[in-house]
């Protein structure tokens, strides 16, 4: 099995607590947050309309994207409103509440590194992608 | 439009473009939150439901007053309301508040209700850190918003149990307190 490899993408010290910053992986932008010490990092796109999250805000463990105000945990990337209030007789609205891609992180001393996305063809990471976030090696 | 009110408004160094994208949002909102608040009311029977009845009319109508409010300044300042109500409610800055599957679940039908408020409230609390100490007209709107979501959030989590709010009733449905002095153009 090909192993997964992590980049560097910026230092910690780049991203005091509650505080939200962009970087590139593979052209894509991603945005890097600070949750009490711990790092998590997720695409900049929302999954609904494109929103910019980089804007957003932060509640709790969750990103609030600036433009409808759907809100995703940024540890597992899952829609947590309005997916939780969305009726199970309206199925076709799950496609709107579709989970945020979420990067898995480790930090190398004062390096956060990020695992690059898989390749075409290769399934899109799940929601466990983000479990060991702000892991030190 | 109000020239000097815009240029105002731009020299105290806010984007307005993307102040009217937030106005606009917050416009469709309420708006769309009024028709589904019409449709949660209508469905609330029972006996939690004739109770939670009265407090969803409040909300509804005072939505309907947000609505109201925003509107002229959202002209104001040299932005528009979409000639399509179907783009309008496209944009709006919350998520509908659909009726529940099962209607008759008091519980689930509260979800929505306070989800939605939470909701209101973050909007009207970024249009106030955006505005606070630059654009004093739209700051001042949108407190008096923000103050009646608030309360809307008090009473719906109050009826979820989840503590007690000191709510009582408003003196009319629908009464705003905070927005009426806002609403200069219609029959309150
Ligand atoms: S684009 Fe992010 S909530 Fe709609
Ligand atoms: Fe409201």
């Amino acid at each position: 099995m090909k192993r997964k490899r992590f980049v560097k993408v910026a230092e910690i010290g780049q991203i005091p607590p509650g505080q939200i910053k962009t970087v590139n992986l593979q052209d894509q932008n991603v945005v890097l947050i600070n949750l009490g010490g711990s790092y998590f990092a997720f695409d900049a796109r929302c999954p609904h309309q494109g929103g910019p999250l980089a804007e957003g805000t932060l509640c709790e463990e969750a990103i609030q994207c600036p433009w409808h105000h759907h809100r995703y945990d940024v540890r597992t990337g899952q829609n947590v409103y309005p997916k939780n209030v969305y009726p199970a007789d309206m199925p076709w609205l799950l496609e709107q509440v579709g989970s945020l891609q979420v990067y898995r992180i480790k930090i190398k001393g004062a390096d956060i590194l990020l695992e690059e996305p898989p390749g075409p063809g290769c399934p899109s990471p799940d929601g466990e992608a983000a479990q060991d976030a702000g892991k030190t090696e | 439009m109000a020239k000097v009110a815009r240029q105002v408004v731009e020299q105290a160094g806010i984007n307005v473009d993307q102040l009217l994208e937030k106005l606009v949002a917050a416009a469709a909102a309420e708006f769309t939150t009024y028709y589904y608040y019409t449709i949660l009311r209508i469905n609330s029977i029972g006996f939690d439901g004739e109770g939670l009845k009265e407090i969803i009319e409040d909300a509804r109508i005072e939505d309907r007053n947000h609505f109201e409010a925003l509107a002229p300044r959202i002209y104001e300042l040299g932005g528009k309301l979409s000639r399509d109500i179907r783009e309008f409610a496209d944009v709006a800055g919350c998520p509908d508040a659909y009726l529940p599957a099962d209607p008759r679940n008091v519980q689930e039908m509260l979800k929505v209700l306070v989800e939605a408020e939470r909701c209101a409230i973050r909007v009207y609390t970024e249009i106030c850190n955006m505005t606070a100490g630059k654009d004093h007209r739209t700051y001042s709107l949108a407190l008096a918003v923000l103050h009646e979501e608030i309360e809307h959030e008090a009473w719906f989590s109050e009826f979820l149990g989840e503590g007690p709010s000191g709510h009582f009733r408003r003196e009319t449905p629908g009464q705003s307190p905070y927005v009426s002095r806002f609403m200069t153009a219609m029959q309150k």
